[in-house]
């Protein structure tokens, strides 16, 4: 009997709302290792909101939010299998992109943060302007550092929102290879976007949201949400 | 410890590139000491001692307040709060090292702003040195964690500045009243019992601020 692939995510019933509006409601989803997740939704839809949920940024009003077998509200260590990249930058305009990295690789306690940060400075094409400024980089640039960033710490569960804005053609290669290797070795990924995904390796399984619920059937949605299929 | 000394230095380091704290918290410390120090004539030398002391604290208070309102700063210019937020620290080791940063910039502007201070009303320094050190440090610690919880509060509103002197100053109030008491006991008496009373006092102002901060802290940073 085949192995049931280990959950990444798991957010049941999740739910929050800022002041009178309901940002998202009744949010089941489960990624699985090596699964890539696309939720598709307009501006205002609740991509943001569901992915700084999954992120642990926001706390959910109802709901849980489980990273690889443990409830985000209970354990702030299980933070550390999480990689985020907002829709813009969380970069520091006034550390070159080399403190940057340095910078977040201690906040996650890595011990050979240098080698790491060299590493993906290659991968990332940004060798060449490692000690400039962040803020003298171009969008582009500081969107693949961003991206650095948030797989520093080599995440479990990689949460990118919007990852194609300011991206150029290579830019956008360089997150969909990444992406796919990410889910090669045991990780789970789930990005948002606006616009139709077009067919690559990194769409996977797409969803769509809309008035910050996710589109389906609900039982089904719910169902799709047990971590254990025996429950 | 790791994640504190990453972000005390990255402010640090931040600081020393942009200078977008110190340099105001310098002038506006050493303009205060400069204008009490013309215009004020103490009637003796208790009085004038008693003054130097006031303005000494007035100005690092204000200092405070300018140095917190500035410590989201980075975060909030950048938008890196919510990469602070999704790491996997506690959210009172933020508040530490944000409090730490205001700290030490505290300490350099009392550095430099006590010794003009008693040259401008001519006062030496009185009292024991070293409980007028733990004096200054625990009145430090207090001004520094109730300025950056109360600038963390409202580091997002528009009106940020005028809302922390409203949150901040009401609760300082009490701090700074001890603390110049102290400071003159100090010099007065030495470590006299009254002066362990009020040390006993300003030690259990920096614990009670502390466990507020470190309660409501992770409240308040949720955008």
């Amino acid at each position: 009997m085949p192995e049931a692939p280990t959950t990444i995510l798991l957010m049941e019933r999740a739910g929050r709302m800022f002041g009178q509006r309901r940002a998202v409601a009744d949010i089941c989803l489960r990624a699985d290792a090596g699964e890539a997740i696309c939720v598709v939704g307009s501006n205002g839809a609740g991509k943001s909101t569901l992915l700084a949920l999954a992120a642990g940024i926001l706390a959910p009003d109802e709901g849980t939010v489980t990273i690889c077998g443990e409830r985000l509200d209970r354990s702030r260590q299980v933070r550390r299998h999480i990689g985020y990249m907002g829709d813009a930058p969380l970069v520091y305009d006034a550390l070159s992109a080399r403190e940057n990295l340095l910078f977040y690789g201690r906040l996650y306690g890595l011990r050979h943060g240098s080698q790491r940060t060299d590493e993906l400075l290659r991968q990332f094409d940004l060798h060449d302007r490692s000690d400039d400024p962040a803020g003298a980089l171009s969008s582009g640039m500081r969107r693949r550092l961003d991206l650095a960033r948030a797989i520093m710490h080599r995440p479990r569960l990689l949460l990118l929102d919007e990852p194609m804005n300011s991206l150029d053609p290579h830019g956008r290669q360089l997150i969909e290879t990444l992406s796919a290797e990410l889910c090669r070795t045991g990780s789970a990924l789930v990005w948002t976007t606006h616009q139709p995904p077009q067919p690559s390796p990194m769409t996977g399984r797409v969803i769509t949201i809309t008035d910050g619920r996710l589109d389906g059937n609900l039982d089904a949605a719910r169902a799709n949400c047990r971590s254990d299929p025996e429950q | 410890m790791r994640a504190f000394a990453a972000i005390f230095i990255k402010d640090i380091l931040i600081e020393m590139r942009l200078r977008q704290v110190a340099p105001t918290m310098l002038v506006l410390a050493v303009v205060l000491v400069a204008v009490f120090g013309f215009f004020l004539e103490p009637a003796g030398r208790e009085q004038a001692g008693q003054l130097s002391l006031a303005v000494i604290w007035l100005a690092v208070t204000f200092a405070a307040l300018l140095a917190a309102e500035r410590a989201f700063a980075a975060e909030r210019e950048s938008r890196t709060l919510s990469a602070l937020l999704a790491a996997p620290m506690a959210p009172a080791v933020l508040l530490i090292a944000k409090c730490a940063f205001v700290l030490l910039l505290l300490i350099a502007v009392q550095a430099l702003v006590a010794p003009l201070t008693l040259v401008f009303f001519r006062q030496t320094l009185a009292g024991p040195p070293h409980w007028l050190l733990l004096a200054a440090l625990l009145g430090d610690v207090a001004l520094a964690l109730v300025a950056t919880a109360s600038a963390a509060m409202v580091a997002e509103a528009r009106t940020r500045g005028p809302l922390l002197s409203v949150i901040a100053l009401p609760l300082l109030v009490p701090v700074l009243l001890v603390v110049t008491q102290l400071f003159a006991e100090l010099g007065a008496y030495g470590f006299s019992p009254r002066a362990a009373a009020l040390t006993g006092v300003l030690a259990m102002f920096d614990v009670a601020f502390f466990a507020a901060a470190a309660l409501l802290f992770p409240h308040i940073m949720e955008p």
